[in-house]
């Protein structure tokens, strides 16, 4: 166990090591110099070279402070992540409930002081498990988070660069997933019901975009973006039906756009497919279609529809099948 | 540590921008999360990493300075007061994940031994030494973070990690005797 830290009336440390000749301060100096020289990526073998009677003491500590810079990291779990989501999603359900709330910098205190905790703003006081039990559950129910979890490890080895850098990716590629759970904890985090079906159109655009690259660069037609385009878009729907009238009809009218625009890119998509591929791409335009006709007040003969209508009429117009041409 | 797109980001998300937020969080979680499983052990460490965004997500809209640091003081503040209402059982190491993800590894005999050696180790030190050796060297904060974080004095850092490190070094050594 580490001794009791020992000092000197001026404030230096009285600590001095059986190996060495020089005072503890100028030892520690000079370890964090060699520390900082390291990771610069320089030679510290070059400081204690001018420090002889020191490098016996500091050498093994570099050498310790090194391996633990390349200590493994551990990969965050599955349940890590669920229970990560099921936080943010309570949290971001009481915003919802209550004003934007400012709150101070998080105060430095010792860690064994405790008359502190009665200043703290009550936001920090807030007990950290008891919980509606429906978020959680919510989020526990959520399958596939194994990939989330690895797309974080990456990123837990690569940095924010490669969060930066997911925003062009494309499914296949490592950075794909690390998209994917960025998304996840933007609609998470998103607070009101209008900007998370928003949210919901702008990833079935998203995934649109991301099907007509994947043909571009040679991938032929990948169903499953297609699939999952449509049932964002159809839970945007979903969603609009829950909302005031106003907000309702704002998001109704981009929905529309939304999806003329989708017919008309899968309408190019089409034209570019080979035959096979058509057959694969022609189920998600009739649907497409169905959508916006329902949508759409001005387009079509039928009376404009609720959106839980429409919704309804788009998931009976989704293809069953999900198959890779 | 700070780089200039953090800190795009960083002012997107004080605006309470979703988009940053969610982008926060998927860069600096499994940080906070490898923090808490060296500071906490594997058994508290997904609750208190989740407790942390959650702080931070409420008291972003007031942060100023160095978005990490702040980041890892929150952190820094919720194992206090986990050891407060634990009187933290010092826990084994972190263990069997780290054994099974470093089943593949190049030599994972020795490489699980050494990391399991070092963290076993850790676990002798004070709770000051052993935030002053995740910070520094494990996580790869600077001097000047360190300050922000801990509220120390340069002098007090550089004293503070050299007797940790000494004390890790000495551990070690009896263990391998």
């Amino acid at each position: 166990m580490p001794n009791a830290e020992r000092r000197m009336p001026n404030g230096e440390s009285a600590f001095r090591t059986p190996h060495s000749a020089l005072p503890a301060a100028d030892l520690e100096r000079l370890f964090d110099r060699c520390t900082e020289e390291a990771r610069g990526g320089r030679d510290p073998e070059a400081i204690l070279s001018e420090h002889p009677e020191a490098a016996e003491e500091i050498r093994p500590l570099l050498s310790l402070a090194g391996e633990m810079a390349r200590l493994p990291a551990p990969q965050p779990s599955e349940a890590s992540l669920a229970k990560l989501f099921a936080h943010l999603a309570r949290e971001t359900a009481q915003q919802e409930l209550r004003p934007p709330k400012e709150t101070a910098q998080p105060e430095l205190r010792p860690p064994k002081e405790t008359a502190q905790r009665e200043l703290r703003p009550p936001a920090e006081q807030a007990p950290a498990s008891p919980s509606p039990a429906r978020p959680r559950k919510r989020f526990l129910r959520l399958r596939g988070l194994g990939w989330a979890a690895a797309a974080l490890f990456v990123v837990f080895l690569t940095g924010w660069s490669m969060v930066s850098a997911s925003a062009s990716a494309l499914p296949g590629d490592w950075l794909y997933p690390i998209k994917r759970v960025t998304e996840r904890a933007t609609y998470i985090l998103t607070v009101g019901p209008d900007h998370r079906a928003e949210l919901r159109i702008r990833f079935a655009d998203q995934r649109l975009e991301e099907a007509v690259r994947v043909h571009r660069q040679g991938g032929g037609i990948d169903t499953r973006l297609l699939r999952a385009m449509l049932g964002e878009a159809i839970q945007a729907l979903e969603a609009a039906d829950r909302l005031p009238e106003t907000s309702r009809n704002l998001l109704m009218e981009r929905a529309a756009c939304s999806c003329q625009l989708r017919c008309r890119m899968l309408g190019a998509l089409l034209r570019k497919a080979s035959a096979e591929e058509r057959k694969a791409i022609q189920p998600f335009i009739d649907c497409c279609d169905a959508g916006c006709r329902c949508v759409d007040d001005e387009c079509g003969d039928e009376p404009a529809m609720s959106p839980a209508e429409a919704a309804a009429r788009m998931r009976e117009a989704l293809p069953r099948t999900a198959t890779q041409p | 540590m700070v780089t200039s797109e953090t800190a795009a980001l960083v002012e997107k998300a004080r605006l309470r921008d979703p988009e940053a937020l969610g982008a926060l969080c998927s860069s600096f979680y499994p940080k906070i999360l490898r923090y808490m499983q060296y500071r906490v052990g594997q058994r508290f460490a997904d609750d208190l990493a989740a407790e942390v965004f959650l702080k931070a997500i409420r008291g972003i809209g007031g942060q100023t300075g160095n978005f990490v640091a702040w980041l890892y003081r929150i952190a820094s503040n919720v194992v206090a007061d986990h050891a407060r209402s634990q009187k933290m059982r010092r826990e084994g190491p972190i263990s069997d994940a780290l054994t099974e993800r470093l089943a593949g590894g190049a030599d994972p005999a020795r490489e699980v031994g050494r990391a399991l050696d070092i963290q076993k180790a850790m676990g002798h030190l004070t709770d000051e030494q052993r935030e002053m050796v995740t910070l520094k060297f494990i996580e790869g904060l600077s001097n000047a973070e360190l300050a922000e974080i801990t509220g120390r004095t340069a002098d007090a850092i550089r004293h503070l990690q050299f007797r940790a490190m000494s004390s890790l070094r000495r551990i070690l050594g009896g263990e391998e005797k």
